[in-house]
């Protein structure tokens, strides 16, 4: 520990400082919690991960971007929209491609997940071409739309992005706690999450449920995308390539079978991907990607089910 | 004639039967080193490279069940290893396999310990978490000594004919020759492999796990070795692709390798030793035909596009269709279509004979 202390960067407790890696990391970690909780939603039902999860997002975000810079929509006209065929899309995925292959095994499943993860980045890239586009912004995103809290030098001040993503964070979770917790429907997914068996001889309408599950997963997922456009100030193709990878991280540390998990998940990753390089000068800020392979690894090895899932049984 | 005509394994007719395919594969490959134009003899070089990177996955993923979307990465220490031996200490480049094999057989075994404990579609997203890392890992600073940092490093192989080799081949013709040769004793050692009792085990894991732990079969042996021996085929195969294609790069050993490897591997057929080879031949030449087809012409009413981009979107709808028309892949199909002509039964039981003197 001690020669750890040696590495440590003297800057990092300034406090103006320190407050703003705290921002960045929790405006970033809200996204990576979205992002596993569309994870988790998917999981908690079906047991499978979406590996296209990313590219699902990339694909609606994109087409936000048709919606608002070329027919000139509101961006908060053409949001709802684009959740809403999002959602619609997701639940024909579900039907369509992923059930059929679902009772083969695992492995199919995965496999049709990748298909649709290179499928989709490939199309936008033909579609939209390989040149980044401006970033989205549903919040104003220029250099002064900030307040300002510690004059400095050094200056700390939140960003309007960061408070719109935190705002959109907190909407998204109270909507899909009040949808799963105080709705008929609701009560149905989480019968089918628990036992999906008992769920069918009770009369849940089980494969409806299913389809639930994808559509809310995937009407995050491009909630997420334009978040994550916002924050990255850019548009393309590869848009989501790292951020699920942190996505999987945050849902692997708060447990894949919990939407709690994911929420405290994300923030974490996020906080640790600020501070991390930061504290330590040896930490690369490059290698913060490898930084969520190691949470992965270690949540999976130590405690599979992660800060708050349900522990399996496993007879081998 | 009765169809389909029973042969029954282990038979003479068997054995001719097999002796014929390895003949034909023979001719197969000096008819390519004698025909093909040179641009085709590199393409076919790199389908070498391919399959057996290709095999490796098929033996952890295809045999052992364990599903490794991070092959990528062990090619990747392998193309390294030659580029850094060869450009930087002035090996001559086959000496380098050996090593990379080695290098492979370590970082398998380190994957593979994990993958003890992490299983299904964990180990998946583990997996896809190392392919996507290990570019990132390439690039860094500390490291572009050895590797070049995100410029990739280049090396120089002098595919020179020798003058003792006495056939009248070009230059490219003997370095698929050499490739080729050495892909298909990888083929071999691997389809003996699975015959055995080695791959009889790893088989009895995938298939039935607790069945295979209460017949005395270790689990975790079988997998790490499983784990191991496909990273040191994927390690060989990122080698030699080093020496077909004398540049190694961190962006062509990401993710896009990942993904188009298990695309080979899912169209040729999980599980089958030849599927592999099918695959490599899926990975280098669909990628070929569509930049023909592509070339200046416009896909629908969008801009001509990149061909590497339109490869992806045909591999992506191969992937998924694949699961649902042909989900044993290319070899399957084709394995079930000679059924209906020649089917290979075992060979029945010894009768016992009796023993002299008892009633």
């Amino acid at each position: 520990m001690l020669l750890l202390l040696a590495f440590v960067n003297g800057s990092f407790f300034k406090p103006a400082f320190f407050l703003q890696l705290v921002t960045n990391g929790l405006s970033n970690g809200a996204i990576y919690a979205a992002m596993a909780l569309t994870v988790v939603i998917i999981y908690k039902t079906t047991g499978h991960l979406n590996f296209a999860q990313g590219e699902m997002a990339t694909f609606a975000a994109f087409v936000v971007y048709v919606l608002t810079a070329e027919q000139h929509f509101n961006i908060w006209i053409a949001l709802p929209v684009v959740v809403v065929l999002s959602m619609a899309a997701g639940a024909g995925l579900e039907r369509f491609l992923i059930r059929p292959v679902e009772s083969r095994s695992n492995l199919a499943v995965v496999i049709v997940t990748l298909g649709l993860f290179l499928l989709l980045n490939a199309l936008t890239a033909v579609i939209w071409g390989t040149q980044p586009k401006t970033g989205l912004r549903p919040f104003p995103g220029g250099i002064h739309d900030q307040i300002t809290v510690l004059k400095g030098p050094p200056q700390f001040a939140i960003g309007y992005g960061a408070i719109g993503t935190w705002a959109v964070l907190i909407g998204v979770v109270i909507a899909i706690s009040v949808l799963l917790n105080k709705t008929k429907l609701g009560l149905g997914y989480r019968a089918v999450a628990a036992n999906r068996e008992s769920a069918q001889l009770v009369g849940i309408p089980v494969s409806r449920m299913l389809m639930l599950g994808w559509a809310l997963s995937t009407g995050i997922g491009s909630i997420g995308g334009v978040l994550v456009s916002q924050s990255s100030g850019t548009l393309d193709f590869n848009l989501m390539g790292s951020v699920l990878i942190y996505g999987f991280a945050a849902a692997a540390l708060g447990g894949f079978d919990s939407i709690r998990g994911a929420i405290v998940g994300g923030l974490i990753v996020g906080l640790a991907e600020a501070l991390l390089p930061n504290l330590f000068t040896f930490v690369g800020s490059e290698l913060s990607l490898a930084m969520a392979l190691v949470i992965i690894l270690a949540v999976l090895l130590v405690r599979p089910q992660g800060l708050f899932g349900t522990a399996r049984v496993l007879r081998v | 004639m009765n169809l389909p005509v029973v042969v029954e394994r282990h038979s003479r007719a068997h054995r001719v039967w097999q002796a014929v395919g390895y003949a034909l594969v023979a001719a197969a490959i000096l008819l390519i080193a004698y025909t093909q134009p040179s641009y085709q003899l590199l393409n076919f070089s790199k389908v070498a490279a391919f399959a057996v990177a290709i095999l490796g996955i098929n033996i952890v993923t295809g045999y052992s069940g364990q599903i490794s979307l991070g092959h990528s990465a062990f090619f990747g220490i392998g193309a390294y290893t030659t580029a850094y031996l060869v450009a930087d200490k002035g090996w001559p480049f086959l000496a380098t396999l050996p090593i990379a094999a080695l290098l492979g057989l370590a970082i398998g075994f380190a994957v593979g310990l994990p993958a003890l404990r992490i299983q299904g579609l964990y180990l998946a997203l583990v997996t896809l978490a190392i392919a996507a890392v290990f570019p990132v890992v390439v690039k860094m600073d500390a490291l572009a000594n050895i590797t070049g940092g995100s410029n990739g490093k280049p090396v120089a192989i002098d595919w020179t004919k020798p003058r003792w080799f006495s056939l009248d081949i070009t230059n490219e013709a003997w370095e698929f020759l050499v490739v080729a040769l050495i892909a298909a004793a990888l083929f071999l050692v691997a389809s003996n492999l699975i015959r055995s009792r080695v791959g009889r085990a790893i088989i009895a894991v995938r298939d039935n796990p607790i069945g295979a732990v209460t017949s005395g079969v270790s689990l975790s042996q079988w997998k790490t070795g499983a784990f191991a021996v496909s990273a040191v085929y994927g390690a060989i195969a990122g080698s030699l692709f080093t020496m077909v294609i004398p540049i190694v790069s961190p962006d062509s050993v990401g993710l896009a390798l990942a993904f188009q490897l298990i695309t080979g591997l899912v169209l040729g057929g999980l599980g089958t030793i030849s599927g592999s080879l099918v695959g490599g031949l899926a990975m280098v030449f669909l990628p070929y035909y569509t930049a023909q087809y592509s070339g200046g012409k416009s896909l629908l009413f969008f801009d001509p596009v990149d061909s590497g981009l339109l490869a992806n979107v045909v591999y992506g709808a191969l992937l998924i269709g694949a699961m649902f028309v042909m989900p044993g892949g290319i070899v399957s199909f084709v394995r079930s279509v000679r059924n209906r002509l020649v089917r290979f039964a075992p060979q029945p039981p010894a009768t016992p004979t009796q023993a002299k003197g008892t009633a």
